[in-house]
């Protein structure tokens, strides 16, 4: 835990880290810059926001555990925009925000066992124990996607599709995917329509 | 059945802590024997161990709404489910909206008019389960109704749907009820309330209310004011807003009103 260094903004958020935190003006949303972050990787490496800046970044809050988590895993949809993302270019970092002993958590050996096994592909999953940089970020469920644009701006925080009660394969890929539209509005200097949509699915299992 | 083999799998796919709760669903309509063309209600009810909780129709700021979907006889129609007053549930900073121990839900169903005889009513359920750790379920559920049947027995309401409609809020008949704009949410004021305690309001949809914001209130006898905060997914400016007011009395006693109202605007008012 003492690796995980919480730069400028977040120290900010944190006063606000009452049971009202995102009333308290939490960041993270759509339209403002996305607050500096540094975690550690599963493979004991720093990770900064910043070191990205200049590309387009994705983050996927994560829990293995949560059914919803599952689902997306099971029938390949994360993994096959993690592919498709990283063709273009674009930062995946999935963020693992699950307090030790609950729900999701996974140390950093784990962390890479567990995605080995799905396999996914982000450029790194960070950890995030404490659950600093989600409540940064505002977020409320797993999965829920936030896209930063090259130029550190949040373009779209929220659910990943609109499609919560599907269940297979086919229900999944019929799904409109809000991160895949507010990334190609965007990419095409387009107004972002859906910049915000109820993420779903099991609560963020902060401490 | 596919649904409950899906069930398995994803249930095998879970933690290693696979704990699961224990729930029983059943469909309980008002009467078996009914009259013939006229609408009649069915209780769902699901009985879910404690201390797990299901979501309501606004599950807040976690979950997805608990779901029933009708698979009737031709011609035959739903209404939409209704809910219990919901119970607010608080983790690590969320707010959630749900219900927990026994469950009753209301669905009305109208026969197809020209429906006469003995039919099976089938439904399937859905619903997260949570604590801390959330799982997902599923029940393929029926019943059997007779239509037309012995009309003495007809409209003979049973105690259980009795006990659901006592769970479902009140009507707002007699409250006065105001809604207006402010920067970032609204104010909710209604006036001919028994004696406040404290408030909370529960918004229909969660595009409307932030469910984590807390909600000032100011109370005045029977009167009660309350400072709410526009959702994070609020779409274009709403029209109205409905939803559940909870109010518990200085004895702690709980009364739950569905009230609605068009929301005025004013020239500050930015919402």
């Amino acid at each position: 835990m003492k690796n995980i260094i919480i730069t400028g903004l977040a120290c900010v958020a944190a006063v606000g880290l009452t049971t009202a935190w995102a009333a308290q003006g939490a960041t993270g949303t759509p339209g403002s810059a996305a607050p500096a972050f540094t975690l550690a990787d599963s493979n004991g490496k720093n990770v900064s926001l910043a070191d990205y800046k200049g590309k387009y970044v994705v983050l996927e809050w994560w829990n293995h555990e949560c059914p919803y988590v599952v689902r997306h895993y099971g029938v390949g949809n994360i993994q096959g925009l993690q592919k498709q993302m990283a063709s273009e270019g674009v930062v995946w970092l999935t963020i693992c925000s699950s307090a030790p002993g609950k729900q999701g958590y996974v140390d950093a050996a784990q962390a890479n066992e567990v995605m080995k096994k799905n396999a996914g592909s982000p450029a790194h999953v960070l950890l995030d124990p404490e659950g600093k940089v989600g409540k940064m970020f505002d977020a409320k469920t797993t999965p829920q996607m936030v896209l930063i644009s090259p130029k550190g701006e949040v373009v779209y925080n929220g659910g990943i599709d609109n499609a919560p009660r599907a269940r297979t394969k086919e229900e999944t890929a019929k799904a409109e995917n809000w991160l895949v539209k507010a990334y190609g509005q965007h990419k095409a200097g387009q107004p972002i329509t859906n910049p915000a949509e109820r993420p779903y699915g099991c609560g963020v299992k902060y401490p | 059945m596919g649904g409950i083999a899906l069930l398995s799998v994803m249930s095998s796919l879970l933690s290693v802590q696979s704990q699961e709760p224990k729930v029983d669903v059943s469909l309980l309509p008002e009467a078996q024997a009914l009259a013939s063309g006229r609408p009649f209600d069915v209780v769902v009810r699901i009985d879910l161990e404690r201390p797990w909780h299901i979501y309501w129709k606004n599950p807040g700021d976690t979950g997805i709404p608990t779901h029933v979907e009708w698979h009737l006889p031709a011609g035959w129609k739903a209404e939409p489910v209704q809910f219990p007053a919901p119970k607010r549930f608080e983790s690590g900073g969320t707010v959630s909206y749900g219900h927990e121990g026994e469950v009753l839900l209301i669905s009305r169903l109208t026969p197809a008019p020209s429906a006469k005889g003995k039919f099976t009513l089938k439904a399937s359920v859905d619903w997260l389960a949570c604590i801390e750790a959330c799982v997902m379920g599923r029940a393929e559920v029926e019943t059997t109704v007779t239509i037309g049947g012995d009309s003495s027995v007809a409209g003979i309401k049973s105690k259980v749907l009795e006990q659901a409609r006592s769970g479902l809020p009140k009507s707002s008949e007699g409250l006065q009820v105001i809604t207006e704009a402010t920067a970032d949410g609204f104010r909710l004021s209604v006036g001919g309330l028994p004696r406040v305690g404290t408030a909370y309001f529960f918004a229909d949809s969660a595009e409307a209310v932030a469910a984590n914001a807390q909600q000032p209130l100011r109370v005045d006898g029977t009167s009660v004011e309350l400072t709410l905060k526009r959702s994070p997914y609020a779409k274009e400016p709403l029209a109205k807003l409905s939803g559940v007011l909870l109010v518990t009395d200085p004895e702690g006693k709980s009364h739950a009103y569905q009230i609605e109202s068009n929301i005025l605007r004013t020239t500050n008012g930015g919402t």
